[in-house]
C-alpha cells in the first residue's frame, strides 16, 4: 500500500475536518450531553425524563436528543459520500467511506434505541447494545486503516 | 391636507429633537458649522413644531401654510447648495427615522409637500379641524405619536449602544486600556507543565490545523489569543511579526464567530481559549515541544509583548 500524498490527504481533511461540520457535529454532541443530562455539570442522580408517566410517551428532551443524534448520522453520511467523490487510492476511499458509514449507523441505532417505547426484555437491550458496540469497533478498525489521513483530537 | 401638513412637521421636529447626534451631523453635512450647528439642531425643529401647531388652528392656519411653504423652500435650496459643491449631505430630515442622503427624492418630496403648502396658503385654511372628520384627526394624532415612540425608541436603543460602548472603555480601562475581559472573574491559564490542550483551528484556506500540526517542525509554539472586535489586540500585530523575523513559531488565533481575520487561524466558536483559560485577549502562552504548557498565560497587550520579547531572546 503506498502512502497517500500531501495532496491527497489535504483532500480528505477538508471533508472531514470542514469547520461547518465539525462545528455542527461539536454542537449536537453538546445538546445530546445537555438533553440527557451526561454534562459534568448535571447534578449527580439527575437525568432527563425519559417516559412521561401519564402519556407513556417519550419524554421531550430524549426526543431532542434523538434529533441531535440523527443529524450527526446525517453529517457522517454526507462527509462519506464526498469522500466517495474524491481522487484518492481506491483502498483508502473504501475504508474511509465504511468507517463514516459505519459511525453514522451507530449514531442512528442509538437515536433509534433511545426513543423506543413498549416494554424491553434484557435480551433486546444487550442486542442494542451489541449492535451499536459492533459499528463503532468495525468504524475504529476501518479508520485505523486510513490514519494517515486522520487528526488525532478525539473531536471525530 | 393640513393635517397631513402638520403631522409631517410635527414628526419631523420630534425625529429632529429625539437624535440630536444625528441632526447635528446632518446640519454639519449641509455646511452649518461651529456653533450654528447645535443652535439649528434645536431652532429648526422648534419652528418645524411652531408651523405644525400653527397649521392646526384654523385661525393661524394660512400663516402656518406659509411658513411650512418658506421652510421647504430654504430647506431645498440649501439642499441644492450643498449638492451644487459637490457634497453628499444626509438628509436627516426626519432626524433617526431616515439617514438617506439628500437627493433628487428630497426635491420631488419637497415640491410636492411645498404645493400642498401653497395651495393651503392661498385657498385658505378650508373646514376648521374641529369639524374635521374625527378619523382624520384620530389619524394625525396617530401618526405623530407613532413617529415620537419610534424616534424616542431609536433614542433608546442608541444610549443603549453607547453604554455597552462606555462599558468596554471601562473595561479596557481596568486591563490598563490593553485588552478586553471575555469572561469575568477568573485569571485564566493553564498550569505551566500539564499538557496543552489538543484543538483544531482553521486558516484563511479553511485549511485544518491541530496543534500537533504547528508543534510538527520539533519547535515550541507561542498561542496568542485575539478577537477583531478587540482594539487592544492590534497592537500586539507588529510583536508578533516581529518574533516571527526572530524565528519564533507563532500562531494567532482568533475567535470563530466573529468572522475571519487576517492572518489568523480561526476557532469554530471560542473553544481553544476555553480549553486554554484564555478569559482575556490579546492574551498568550509558549507550548513547548514536547506539547506541554511551558509560560503562565500573559493577560494583556504589556503582558503579551513581555511573554514574546521574553521568548524570543531565550530562543
Amino acid at each position: 500500500m503506498t502512502a497517500p500524498t500531501k495532496a491527497q490527504i489535504t483532500q480528505v481533511r477538508r471533508v472531514l475536518y470542514n469547520r461547518s461540520s465539525v462545528g455542527q457535529v461539536r454542537d449536537a454532541l453538546s445538546s445530546i450531553d445537555v438533553l440527557l443530562g451526561l454534562a459534568p455539570s448535571t447534578p449527580s442522580g439527575s437525568g432527563p425524563t425519559w417516559i412521561i408517566p401519564d402519556t407513556g410517551q417519550i419524554g421531550p428532551s430524549v426526543i431532542e436528543a434523538s434529533r441531535a443524534a440523527l443529524r450527526i448520522a446525517s453529517i457522517l453520511e454526507q462527509e462519506a459520500s464526498a469522500i466517495g467523490g474524491l481522487s484518492i487510492p481506491a483502498a483508502d476511499r473504501s475504508h474511509l467511506v465504511r468507517a463514516l458509514n459505519l459511525q453514522a449507523s451507530a449514531w442512528t441505532a442509538r437515536a433509534k434505541a433511545w426513543v423506543r417505547t413498549g416494554p424491553l426484555s434484557a435480551a433486546q437491550i444487550t442486542s442494542t447494545l451489541k449492535i451499536i458496540g459492533g459499528y463503532e469497533s468495525a468504524a475504529a478498525a476501518a479508520a485505523t486503516k486510513v490514519s494517515a489521513y486522520l487528526i488525532a483530537t478525539g473531536t471525530h | 391636507m393640513r393635517v397631513v401638513l402638520a403631522a409631517t412637521f410635527g414628526v419631523a421636529g420630534a425625529a429632529k429633537l429625539a437624535s440630536p447626534a444625528e441632526t447635528r451631523a446632518s446640519f454639519r453635512s449641509f455646511g452649518v458649522l461651529g456653533a450654528a450647528t447645535g443652535l439649528a439642531a434645536v431652532c429648526v425643529p422648534l419652528l418645524e413644531f411652531a408651523t405644525a401647531g400653527a397649521l392646526l388652528v384654523t385661525s393661524t392656519a394660512t400663516a402656518g401654510a406659509w411658513m411650512a411653504f418658506v421652510l421647504l423652500v430654504v430647506f431645498s435650496v440649501v439642499a441644492a447648495a450643498a449638492l451644487a459643491r459637490g457634497e453628499k449631505p444626509e438628509c436627516g430630515c426626519f432626524g433617526a427615522l431616515s439617514s438617506k442622503r439628500a437627493g433628487p427624492g428630497t426635491f420631488v418630496r419637497n415640491a410636492v409637500l411645498g404645493a400642498a403648502a401653497a395651495a393651503c396658503a392661498i385657498v385658505g385654511p378650508g373646514e376648521s379641524v374641529g369639524r374635521a372628520p374625527a378619523s382624520a384627526i384620530a389619524a394625525g394624532v396617530l401618526l405623530v405619536g407613532l413617529g415620537a415612540l419610534t424616534a424616542f425608541s431609536l433614542q433608546l436603543m442608541r444610549q443603549n449602544g453607547r453604554l455597552v460602548a462606555r462599558l468596554e472603555v471601562l473595561e479596557a480601562s481596568v486591563l490598563g486600556a490593553t485588552g478586553v475581559h471575555l469572561s469575568a472573574g477568573e485569571d485564566g491559564g493553564q498550569p505551566v507543565g500539564s499538557p496543552a490542550p489538543d484543538f483544531l483551528v482553521w486558516d484563511e484556506d479553511e485549511s485544518v490545523h491541530s496543534l500537533a500540526d504547528l508543534l510538527a517542525p520539533g519547535e515550541p509554539v507561542i498561542l496568542a489569543f485575539t478577537d477583531p472586535e478587540c482594539r487592544g489586540c492590534r497592537t500586539i500585530g507588529p510583536l508578533l511579526d516581529r518574533a516571527r523575523e526572530a524565528g519564533a513559531q507563532v500562531a494567532l488565533i482568533t475567535r470563530g464567530d466573529r468572522g475571519p481575520l487576517p492572518g489568523a487561524l480561526r476557532q469554530i466558536d471560542r473553544e481553544v481559549m476555553a480549553a486554554y483559560r484564555a478569559y482575556v485577549v490579546p492574551s498568550a502562552v509558549v507550548v513547548d515541544a514536547d506539547g506541554r504548557i511551558a509560560s503562565e498565560l500573559a493577560r494583556g497587550a504589556d503582558a503579551v509583548a513581555g511573554l514574546l520579547e521574553s521568548t524570543v531572546s531565550v530562543a
